[in-house]
């Protein structure tokens, strides 16, 4: 199935997160909430906006995938290079520590 | 080097302050994003794919070991433990937290660095050729007049909010190592019949999504005008340029609605009423002040003979060819300028490590006076180095993997961050680069070819130079996939042109063919002591178009 999820850059860290149906941020794109049609995506994106309210994500925005909750399929290379990070990584670049999620939890 | 005076220092610290605050604000909830944005940009600040990133402003490309040092511990403690050097001659950090930034900041500030103006529609760090000051064909050392560029336009109220940013080069050689005719303004000093030095000014050069090269519209400007004629043709840009539409704003568009004549006129019009009002006046002393900053360094006397050089170069080949490349002559009899490529084979171009960016620091001591350069084409210089100390150094600069023999090669590629970091990018860059490092990872095939600048941008953007490459590649999205649009003929230097279009794109698996076949088919075409360009320019495109669509 096609559905959209929400992603944002996390505030203190701009690091790349999702939002979950439980309404915390994440950095796994699996965990996501998936929003069917256009009126639960736009749901979705207004508790997303409250958050950047908060001070706890910068710059929501829908984005578009396929599959199912839990295993989402990017459709674009720009999102899977978000969610996967860079695909060249440095072989000499110690691995980043587990990034925290938003509100603190993995 | 230029050093801080008081006023430098405390105008930075206080930036560092403000900014300190900004950050607690915005993380507080004071300030919304909205409202942040412009603040930490203007800060060097941008929020990127994955990340922060921060842009350092590195003036006109020259570096003191300490700062380099304290850029090796920034991407140690701060980032993952590298930085990308780019084609502005600044550093980018690509994982900063923007909790730590006013840290970062003050770190900088304390050796003194800063990331102002780094962003935003105003005077961009000004950039030169990375030889400034040691150039065997050098007119006249450019830095002071950089320095003096930066003084000025650093927090200039009336050109804080241009339509559009900025950017000036300066050369003080006949050679343009600083791409001159694609910026803003390109300054370039010149000697007029009477033996007077002074500036030739091109105006309106740029890249992008409309590639131009600058017009001359002063042949010879004194040096003592220098600030009232930049602010005259600053003036103009600001009153005329376009507000309103971000794709026409820069000032290429402006003069080349104009003309440069008119351009010329306006500017010359606006220069003498400046100079009636007298407002900025570059007094001797001030000019002999900022001068004294850049005296030579304590050069020892030498013979321009060094047979430890020569020597060195018979024992060992691979020397001799790494001399040939990244060794370039000095105005210093028995010196060196010596080339760095940040271009490792299947590396990532302008990338540098925090161990390799201490180690090049330690080296800049031991054989120098503890200087290094950036260049444009994302490589480091070490600018005065004994030519006997020389085959020590590449020794080395091998055991850091910076010992390549490839300045200005075919592995000395350009290449933008592209899709793997940046937010505006439609195509990754990085893999392409690296797929052509490795296809042409042989050096002797390398030095076989000869000079050959491949320059590549993952957007129309074209931050890594595409349209001046001898053979540019540009990323495009083709309905969510990555093509390249291949063109050949740029070149940024004193005969600079923009690259025609080959064809059809190409998607990134074939890249590297389409490379090696237009390669090809230059090697059985060029004549004796002909290099790429030479030969493209002899015979055109149709070649070069012929082989690569009959092949495809």
């Amino acid at each position: 199935m096609t559905a959209q999820i929400v992603t944002a850059n996390n505030l203190l860290d701009g690091a790349v997160v999702y939002r979950t149906p439980e309404g915390r941020w994440t950095t796994h794109i699996g965990a996501a909430q998936g929003a069917a049609g256009e009126a639960e995506a736009k749901a979705l994106l207004a508790q997303a906006e409250a958050d950047a309210l908060h001070q706890i994500v910068v710059g929501p925005y829908l984005v578009e995938v396929e599959g199912a909750p839990g295993h989402w399929e990017y459709k674009s290379w720009r999102e899977r290079i978000r969610a996967e990070g860079p695909t060249v990584p440095h072989d000499f670049t110690p691995e980043a520590e587990p990034r925290r999620t938003a509100n603190g939890r993995e | 080097m230029y050093r801080y005076d008081d006023y430098d220092r405390q105008i930075v610290a206080e930036r560092v302050e403000q900014y300190r605050d900004q950050v607690r604000r915005r993380i507080s909830g004071e300030l919304s994003e909205d409202e942040f944005r412009p603040l930490r940009l203007m800060n060097g600040l941008y929020l990127q794919l994955h990340a922060y990133m921060l842009r350092i402003a590195i003036p006109y490309g020259t570096l003191s070991s300490a700062q380099l040092r304290r850029l090796a511990e920034i991407g140690r403690r701060w980032d993952r433990g590298y930085g990308h050097f780019t084609t502005r001659q600044n550093i980018q950090f690509n994982w900063p937290r923007l909790a730590d930034s006013p840290d970062i900041l003050q770190a900088l500030a304390d050796v003194e660095m800063h990331a102002i103006q780094t962003s935003g529609n105003c005077i961009r760090n000004t950039t030169a050729d990375q030889f400034a000051g040691v150039a065997l064909d050098e007119i006249e050392d450019p830095r002071p007049w950089c320095e003096i560029i930066r003084q000025w336009s650093t927090f200039h109220p009336e050109f804080t909010f241009l339509p559009r940013k900025f950017k000036i080069a300066v050369t003080g050689s006949a050679h343009d190592r600083a791409a001159l005719r694609v910026h803003d303004i390109g300054l370039a000093l010149k000697r007029n019949a009477q033996g007077e030095v002074g500036f030739e000014v091109m105006i309106g050069g740029g890249q992008g999504r409309t590639p131009m090269l600058a017009p001359t519209i002063r042949e010879f400007l004194p040096k003592a005008d220098l600030l009232p004629y930049l602010e005259a043709a600053l003036r103009v840009y600001n009153r005329a340029g376009r507000r309103d539409n971000i794709y026409k704003a820069r000032i290429k568009i402006l003069v080349g609605a104009l003309g440069a004549a008119e351009y010329a006129r306006q500017t010359e019009e606006e220069f003498q009423r400046i100079k009636a009002e007298g407002s900025v006046e570059l007094l001797p002393a001030e000019i002999e002040r900022i001068h004294a900053f850049f005296a030579p360094p304590p050069y020892e006397t030498l013979s321009a003979d060094v047979p430890e050089f020569v020597a060195a170069k018979l024992d060992d080949r691979r020397f001799a060819r790494w001399a040939r490349t990244n060794v370039s002559p000095h105005k210093q009899p028995g010196y060196a300028i010596v080339t760095i490529t940040l271009k490792p084979v299947g590396g990532v171009p302008g990338d540098a490590t925090s161990d390799q960016m201490d180690a090049i620091a330690d080296l800049a001591d031991r054989y120098g006076f503890g200087e290094i350069r950036v260049t444009h084409d994302q490589n480091l210089v070490l600018p005065d180095v004994k030519q006997s100390n020389l085959s020590a150094l590449w020794a080395a600069l091998k055991a850091l993997n910076l010992g390549e023999a490839n300045a200005g090669l075919v592995s000395d590629m350009i290449a933008c961050p592209g899709l793997d970091y940046c937010n505006l990018a439609n195509a990754r860059s990085i893999p392409v680069a690296q797929a052509i490092s490795r296809r042409f990872a042989d050096l002797e095939r390398q030095h076989e070819i000869g000079e050959l600048r491949i320059k590549m941008s993952g957007c129309i953007n074209a931050c890594g130079h595409h349209h001046v490459g001898h053979i540019g590649i540009l990323g495009v999205d083709k309905n969510g996939e990555e093509f390249y649009q291949i063109t050949l003929g740029g070149s940024a230097d004193e005969k600079a042109s923009l690259g025609k279009i080959l064809g059809p794109s190409v998607p990134r698996e074939q890249v590297a063919d389409a490379v090696e076949t237009i390669i090809d088919t230059y090697l059985g075409l060029r004549k004796d002591g002909e290099k790429f360009l030479d030969t493209y320019r002899r015979v055109g495109i149709a070649p070069f178009k012929e082989k690569l669509y009959a092949t495809a």
